[in-house]
């Protein structure tokens, strides 16, 4: 009983604090659980496999830093390779992104950062007409050979976020071009950027992948052996 | 095609997309510069399939094969040699006339003025969208947008970049509008003036017999005073009701048209008709017999179906 009360309160931490916050940074939580085991007991598991039956994408996916030569082109390893990934949002050529996305460190490794941008903080480098005006549109085509435009902003059941993807997003319009050029040349100070590190086994980071941009920094020589595990939610329990 | 991956086509968010698109091409160049019609035509074009959409993307595919209404539910597969087609923009103006109720013959015959422009630039030598009166004309543009738009619970803000253009074209023109009209119903009490006073007598007899035996909506006129007509399109479904044993049929109607036999003053458009007062949507009431609605045949259908009501009794 004392277990089921105390994984209640925890779920309603988190659930509070991603809330808050827009992300949620466990560490060393639940070393013994599984990655999938862990997702279920915090919210509804994005079906990755029957929402994109073509790509054969599983609904836990590892990740480890690849070279430019190792990694396919449709990866951002294939044009990053163990470079400093810019901040994103997860699969933003999506009409809808999944709303969540959970990291969970499976081998540690101490240096390699991961970055983390909310994006109220963009409403401070450009003006939000920008971001309201802006169109993009995916770099490929869907499986069907269509490509229809995508606004930045992502209106979603009543809640608005926002989406952004240097590489995988192309600019339609100014307003577009705009945000792109200032993303690239922008300097994010430390009161706005948060950095961290899942630098330990079991450490988790849950993030609102419609309020938090978020990007991967570089892989030295030493961190190759990185693993991550992640996972999509589309709603968190609490 | 899966909804969370990638939009529809047909969606109302994707066309409304593009529409925006090229709307915000419009502010590369002044109301003197040609490309801006074009722009305009363009852009209005998916705005009306977007609102269209909005009501069902199916309203846009192409009845002729079924597989452009499985297309447009996103059941029917699109692959090479297979390319959906939809409705020409010709039936995509007559359907939003049909179904938005705001959407009034006015706006419709500018789209269909707009879309022969755009076809005659596209598809002919003819330089169509030179010499055109630009307040009018691009006032006219945004009014039809902000109808469709409001449609689609939409503001002009979410549309234009920045909507104070499109605002204040707009209040200009229904200021014109009010001038306009105006003007019209003084000059029409002038020649009511200048009558001697048994025509005036006459003539008011004269128009409320032919307001009483004409079909339409009646009302005062209001340079003269006299019995008038309006006629109206019809807006929204027909309710009908028992009302001993006769089938009354209620019918909304926006007005279109205004006609006063008496000091001949004649408006037509629901924007004039507005700005004298003449605006206010109306009912039309009709009384049926079940015959009439249904036909004679419907007398043996009621006797024949009779028997299934009377309630089964071993006497």
């Amino acid at each position: 009983m004392h277990r089921v009360i105390s994984a209640y309160r925890q779920q309603q931490k988190v659930s509070a604090t991603i809330q808050q916050n827009g992300y949620a940074r466990l560490p060393r939580w639940r070393c013994e659980e599984s990655t999938l085991a862990i997702a279920e007991s915090l919210g509804k598991i994005f079906d990755m496999p029957t929402v994109s039956p073509y790509w054969d994408i599983p609904v836990v996916q590892t990740l480890k830093p690849g070279r430019e030569i190792d990694s396919s082109q449709n990866r951002y390893s294939g044009t990053f390779g163990l470079g400093e990934f810019p901040l994103h949002t997860d699969f933003a050529h999506w009409l809808h992104p999944p709303r969540y996305l959970m990291l969970r460190c499976i081998h540690a490794s101490s240096t390699t950062l991961t970055k983390l941008l909310p994006t109220t903080a963009l409403e401070s480098m450009l003006p939000i007409e920008t971001f309201r005006n802006a169109l993009v549109r995916p770099r490929h085509r869907a499986s069907d050979g269509t490509i229809c435009l995508l606004p930045i902003t992502v209106h979603i059941g009543g809640i608005i976020g926002y989406r952004w993807d240097p590489l995988f997003l192309v600019p339609m319009n100014t307003y577009a071009l705009k945000i792109s050029n200032a993303m690239r040349r922008h300097q994010w100070d430390h009161s706005k950027l948060i950095t961290l590190t899942l630098s330990e086994l079991g450490d988790t980071l849950l993030i609102d992948n419609w309020r938090i941009l978020h990007g991967r920094g570089s892989v030295s020589n030493d961190d190759l052996y990185r693993v991550i595990e992640r996972i999509y939610l589309s709603e968190i329990y609490g | 095609m899966n909804p969370i991956v990638s939009d529809h086509i047909w969606s109302a968010a994707s066309l409304f997309n593009k529409a925006r698109l090229y709307a915000q091409q419009m502010q590369n160049y002044t109301a003197s510069d040609w490309q801006i019609y074009l722009w305009c035509a363009l852009s209005l074009e998916f705005l009306e399939r977007a609102a269209l959409a909005h009501i069902s993307p199916v309203l846009l595919a192409n009845c002729k094969k079924w597989e452009n209404i499985a297309y447009a539910i996103g059941r029917g597969k699109l692959d090479r040699r297979q390319v959906p087609t939809s409705i020409s923009t010709g039936d995509v103006i007559k359907r939003l006339e049909s179904l938005v109720p705001k959407f009034t013959t006015e706006h419709s015959n500018f789209c269909m003025d707009l879309a022969q422009k755009r076809n005659s630039e596209l598809h002919s030598g003819d330089v169509a969208f030179t010499n055109l009166p630009e307040s009018i004309w691009l006032a006219k543009f945004y009014q039809t947008c902000k109808v469709l738009l409001t449609s689609m619970d939409k503001e002009l803000g979410n549309f234009f970049s920045d909507p104070t253009i499109a605002i204040e074209r707009i209040k200009a023109l229904e200021e014109q509008v009010d001038e306009s009209i105006g003007q019209q119903i003084s000059d029409a009490k002038h020649r009511w003036i200048r009558k001697d006073a048994q025509t005036r007598q006459q003539l008011t007899i004269k128009s409320s017999e032919w307001a009483t035996r004409q079909s339409g909506h009646r009302v005062k006129c209001p340079a003269c005073g006299s019995s008038a007509l309006i006629q109206g399109q019809s807006v929204g479904e027909i309710q009908e009701q028992f009302v001993d044993d006769l089938i009354e049929q209620r019918q909304e109607m926006l007005p279109s048209s205004f006609e006063c036999i008496a000091c001949e003053l004649r408006i037509s458009g629901l924007s004039k008709l507005t700005a004298c007062g003449l605006g206010d949507s109306y009912t039309a009431k009709y009384t049926l017999t079940a015959i009439e609605l249904f036909g004679p045949s419907i007398i043996d259908e009621v006797m024949r179906d009779e028997a299934y009501f009377e309630i089964d009794y071993n006497e």
